[in-house]
């Protein structure tokens, strides 16, 4: 029976710790997808120094959980957030008209990352 | 497989087969991919193991769990007769039955009064009391009762708590090695006892 009981706490704290999981890489690509869309809102307006500033932003809050993204998500994941976060900056450097495409797409990058982990049935099956 | 329980893999239960299957799977996955977090493969496998332990314990427990999780043992002959219906149940046919009672060395179909399908897979056969093999209680001779052998110097090391179980000590054991003409228990390469004082020795020499 003790085994058992064991048994059954540790699959309580593995479920608990999962859900932890889920909740800190929701915020963590919740609140870059945030400064994604700030950067965004500066490139309409054509204010590219705030739209530089809020990318460095973004690109620093992601390498700055870089041990535990790698520990969570798998490579290819990873490298399309950074291809597409490097996209960014390129295109606000260069001040080019593909800065907003750049932007949509790292957005969407990074809502995509939030939705894999949700627990959803489209996600189980 | 520690956790889960000491099962060979023929008398593993179906649903332990299929966890066993799977963590197999499920672990070699990262382990083949190097862009998938480990973490991929070690959650789904602490699951499994968790579920598999809680699972067993519910099979302890309960008959009919266990029953619902394992399924029933069926009989295949009954008095003597083979039933058609359960053979067609199980999916076993006649030669495989015959197989199955053959690696048992029976030969003759007609001697086995039951035999039952285990959940495992594995066949289990009672014979006729005619046909079974004969037994000192058959004869009405006293047989000698026998201790449990345990191993007691393997391979040169002196296993001491298979010898305090036995109730013996090093001095007996000095004393054994000496009534065979050896030094040390290096010169041994296996030694069993039981309770009765049973020795069996091989030394080095002898292998």
């Amino acid at each position: 029976m003790k085994k058992e009981f064991i048994a059954l706490l540790s699959l309580i704290l593995l479920i608990s710790v999962s859900m932890v999981n889920i909740h800190f890489l929701t915020k963590i690509t919740t609140d870059i997808a945030g400064l994604v869309e700030e950067t965004d809102k500066y490139i309409r307006t054509e204010n590219w120094e705030k739209a530089r500033e809020s990318a460095g932003k973004a690109q620093r809050k992601w390498d700055r959980h870089d041990a535990y993204i790698h520990m969570v998500l798998r490579q290819t994941e990873i490298e399309s957030v950074r291809s597409s976060l490097s996209e960014l900056s390129k295109a606000l450097i260069s001040e080019s008209d593909t800065a907003k495409g750049a932007a949509r797409a790292a957005i969407s990058q990074m809502k995509s990352v939030a939705s894999i982990e949700r627990i959803r049935l489209r996600n189980i099956f | 497989m520690r956790i889960m329980g000491k099962r060979q893999l023929g008398e593993m239960e179906p649903a332990e087969f299929v966890v066993a299957v799977l963590i197999s799977d499920l672990a070699a996955h990262p382990l083949q991919d190097i862009g998938t977090p480990l973490l991929y493969g070690l959650i789904p496998v602490m699951i499994l193991v968790l579920c598999q332990v809680l699972i067993s314990g519910g099979m302890m427990k309960s008959l009919k769990f266990r029953s619902l999780i394992c399924g029933k043992p069926s009989l295949i002959i009954e008095n003597g007769k083979i039933s058609a219906l359960e053979l067609q149940k199980n999916r076993v046919t006649l030669d495989e039955l015959s197989e199955q009672l053959r690696k048992k060395d029976i030969l003759d179909i007609s001697t086995v009064k039951y035999a039952v399908l285990e959940t495992d897979g594995s066949l289990s056969a009672i014979l006729y009391p005619a046909e079974s093999p004969l037994t000192p209680k058959h004869m009405n001779i006293q047989a000698d009762d026998v201790g449990y052998p345990v191993i007691v110097i393997n391979d040169g090391h002196i296993i001491e708590h298979n010898l305090k179980k036995l109730g013996f000590n090093l001095q007996w054991l000095e004393k054994q090695l000496g009534a065979r003409k050896l030094k040390h228990a290096d010169d041994v390469f296996l030694m069993t006892a039981d309770t009765s004082g049973k020795v069996y020795l091989a030394s080095r020499e002898d292998t």
